[in-house]
């Protein structure tokens, strides 16, 4: 990038001073003669009345506080009748000029009546009658027409081959003229842009001032190219230099307001400054007109090194990037005013162009560059800030998706278990009254040792069972087998039978719940009942491990003879129902029946 | 000595076989027995001092917990048992909160009765498996939910051999075999259950339990 940078900029000083390359046969005129004239014809040339002059001829120079009219003569020979198109070249002539050849007009920048035709930095060239050159020596009188203090003058004059000057001219009227009309375009169109977008966002007044600007911006490089004002010079004068404080003004609300602090009275008192000062420009005489502008311009410039110092301060603040590329340009800007300026105060006066024009085009190119920039620094910053929210949102839905499922769950197994408690208050009140009811009454009148009483002593335990198994949580089958023992025990002990209990691990079912755990107590009480009933045992263990349960007695075993096969059948059934499985062995010290099943998945 | 019980038991059939349970044991007498509370009440008024109540929850004019409740919170405390058909955990870990210290079940064998109720006379609270299990289960959610209704309430928390001890029963062990695997006497082990009866009753809210017993949440 930085060779590309250097010879752009060499390429651009290059351009700015080639005066263009000539052939011997164009004739540069630096010598003339003078005469201060208000005539409209080309006078009598008198080398008395005429006084010499070296062009460029700079009015503020070399004739300070003149305005009006001037007279320009010199001769230039030639060899022999041209054949080719010839023409005149002016690379500045300020402000209208009219040009004779052999005493015949053969064109001019404009009129001579007042307000003068503005050709600050226009070209012009004049194309010369083929007949109206002649071998040997040719005059030339050139009619230039100014105002005091207003860089009037005249630059040295070219004249030779059409088809030589042409390029020559055109390079100068392009740089000068298209240009600026170009960048006032230009300008004009991104303020407009700039004031719609600010319409859309009232909060960002940068927009705003950034649009003012470019409109201020577009109206100074107007003295570059208009040629006709439609008012009087006083007014356009204050019009153009007004555009100048108010470009600055602009551009100084727009810092303030880019950094994010500065102070509002400088604001102000700059508006008042300007408001006070441009009109002034209308009351003063027109010979000090520019006298004025530039003092009053010296204000503009306070307020233009104002912004640089405020810039320099603010680049900790901002973006520290953003801030140097924009004092850099400011920079380059002021570095284009001090060389127009050296232009018109160096004696004598350099054939340089003019580009301060380039200047408001290159500070709001780079301040959109900046806002941009900023606007998608923050635009990005906005995207990710809004894909780490949508992407905490998602986890966050998942998450309440999931407690949702517990709560869901957790609610089922809530109305679940409030089902239970209430089929068990019902069975309570009403069938467990009736049976213990029932059981005194039977208690009372028949005695305990009657079938019924008996009958209804079952039925409660059954009722126990069942209340137990439910009454406990689902994997509490350790605490339905504890409830059996407490039940179980003072009928083995009526028998005779001693219990043992052992607990060595907390028994585990594959799908615990209150049938699987009535299922595994159903088993363990048939085993218990079979014991009682055939066994002829004095002892009994009972064994519980995580997937097993083992009842051991000390009984004579399996008879030969016996072939109920102690409900094998219906223990075995009764397992599969909850993936378990039961296995009898018989020895001569007893039975052993184990209930086993296996992991849980 | 004989100690004066008193029974609350709607049903005249069970009344008339606690009454009989009780009178046949030469330690224990009946001194009142009612069918209703505010005949309980009204028989407390005149100044009956009982050593233990039989409680029945169902009452045709209200709910025995308030009776135990109001017994156990008296200046002089009366144990008090309730009266369950079936043992279960909603009636039993209602009438605990409420202040019981024991449960008799209606059928139980008119001997067993006098037992249990001797055995809480020597401090021995009856306690089943299933009710160990809910203790322990109750106390372990106090720890972990804090009790919004109760916040300024400081909750009661088991001991490390409270925990033990109730785990034990829960998994059907005797009391005479807790105390021997624990290597502590029996009676200890009955001070023990006593104690968790004793916490879980701490700070408990009559109103909130009668309610959370109708709902079937306990």
């Amino acid at each position: 990038v930085r060779p590309i940078l250097y010879g752009l900029v060499f390429q651009l000083i290059f351009l700015l001073y080639w005066p263009g390359q000539a052939s011997a046969a164009v004739q540069l005129i630096e010598q003339a003669w003078v005469l201060e004239s208000s005539s409209t014809s080309p006078p009598v040339f008198t080398p008395s009345r005429w006084k010499k002059t070296a062009l460029p001829d700079h009015w503020d120079m070399s004739r300070k506080d003149f305005g009006g009219q001037v007279w320009y003569y010199a001769t230039f020979s030639l060899d022999q009748t041209v054949k080719t198109p010839w023409a005149i070249y002016l690379p500045r002539a300020v402000h209208t000029v009219e040009v004779y050849i052999n005493g015949s007009v053969i064109g001019n920048s404009g009129h001579f009546t007042q307000p003068l035709s503005r050709n600050w930095v226009r070209p012009h060239l004049f194309n010369i009658s083929p007949g109206l050159l002649k071998a040997g020596e040719n005059t030339l009188a050139i009619r230039l027409a100014g105002y005091v203090h207003a860089n009037s003058g005249l630059y040295a004059v070219s004249i030779g081959a059409e088809n030589e000057l042409k390029p020559i001219y055109q390079t100068r009227y392009h740089l000068q003229i298209t240009a600026s009309q170009m960048s006032a375009l230009l300008m004009f169109c991104i303020g407009l842009l700039a004031i719609v977008l600010w319409n859309y966002r009232r909060t960002d007044p940068v927009y705003f001032w950034l649009g003012l600007s470019s409109f201020m911006g577009a109206i100074l490089t107007s003295n570059w190219w208009v040629q006709e004002i439609p008012v009087d010079r006083v007014y356009w004068e204050t019009f153009w230099y007004g555009s100048i404080g108010w470009y600055v003004y602009c551009i100084v609300n727009f810092v303030h307001r880019f950094i994010g602090f500065g102070s509002r009275r400088i604001e102000n008192s700059f508006m008042v400054y300007l408001l006070i000062s441009t009109p002034t420009l209308l009351l003063v005489d027109e010979s000090l007109l520019v006298r004025v502008s530039n003092v009053i311009l010296a204000g503009y410039m306070v307020h233009a090194a104002y912004i640089l110092t405020l810039m320099y301060m603010a680049r900790t603040r901002e973006n520290a990037r953003d801030v140097y590329v924009l004092l850099a340009c400011l920079w380059v800007a002021l570095l284009l005013a001090a060389h127009d300026w050296l232009g018109e105060a160096i004696e004598p006066p350099p054939i340089n162009l003019f580009v301060f024009y380039l200047s408001p085009l290159m500070v709001l190119v780079v301040i959109l560059w900046v806002l941009l920039s900023r606007h998608f620094r923050t635009l990005n910053a906005f995207e990710n800030l809004t894909a780490e929210l949508q992407s905490r949102v998602d986890e966050k839905s998942v998450q309440l998706e999931q407690s949702h499922q517990q709560i869901l769950q957790l609610e089922r197994i809530k109305a679940i278990d409030h089902e239970r408690q209430r089929i068990m208050l019902d069975l309570h009140d009403g069938m467990g009254g009736y049976l213990v009811s029932a059981l005194s009454i039977t208690e009372l009148e028949l005695g305990n040792d009657n079938t019924l009483h008996q009958t209804l002593t079952l039925a409660m335990q059954d009722l126990r069972f069942m209340i137990d198994s439910m009454d406990a949580d689902d994997a509490d089958l350790i605490t339905v087998l504890a409830m059996f023992r407490q039940r179980m025990e003072p009928i083995l002990k009526s028998q005779g039978i001693g219990l043992t209990w052992q607990v060595e691990q907390e028994p585990r079912l594959i799908n615990a719940g209150p049938s699987q755990s009535l299922q595994v107590m159903r088993i363990v009480q048939e085993a218990v009942t079979n014991i009682i009933k055939h066994a002829a045992a004095t002892e009994v263990v009972i064994t519980m491990k995580q997937q097993a349960i083992v009842i051991r007695d000390n009984g004579s075993g399996l008879q030969a003879n016996d072939h109920s096969g102690h409900g094998l059948d219906n223990m075995q059934r009764r397992a599969s129902s909850i993936d378990a499985n039961v296995k009898l062995q018989s020895t001569a010290e007893g039975i052993t029946l184990s209930l086993s099943w296996g992991d849980i998945h | 000595v004989t100690y004066p019980v008193f029974i609350v038991e709607d049903d005249d059939n069970t009344r008339a076989r606690l009454q009989r349970a009780v009178e046949n044991h030469a330690e224990l007498t009946v001194c009142y027995a009612e069918a209703c509370l505010s005949g309980a009440r009204r028989a407390l008024d005149s100044g009956i001092t009982p050593k233990v109540a039989l409680i029945d929850i169902g009452l045709p004019d209200g709910s025995g917990l308030e009776l135990i409740h109001e017994l156990t919170h008296r200046s002089k405390p009366v144990d008090c048992m309730v009266i369950s058909v079936l043992g279960d955990k909603q009636h039993v870990m209602a009438a605990l909160s409420a202040g019981a210290t024991g449960y008799i079940l209606k059928d139980s064998h008119i001997d067993q009765i006098a037992d249990d109720i001797l055995m809480l006379i020597q401090g021995g609270s009856p306690i089943s498996p299933m009710i160990a299990r809910h203790l322990l289960k109750h106390f372990k959610l106090s720890d972990l939910v804090p009790d919004d209704a109760n916040e300024n309430q400081s909750r009661a928390e088991l001991t490390d051999r409270e925990t033990e001890v109730l785990i034990l029963i829960s998994n059907g062990y005797k009391r005479k075999e807790i105390a021997v695997s624990l290597v502590i006497t029996i009676n200890t082990v009955g001070t023990h259950v006593n104690n968790i009866y004793r916490k879980l009753s701490v700070g408990s809210n009559i109103e909130a339990i009668q309610e959370a017993f109708r709902q079937g949440l306990l």
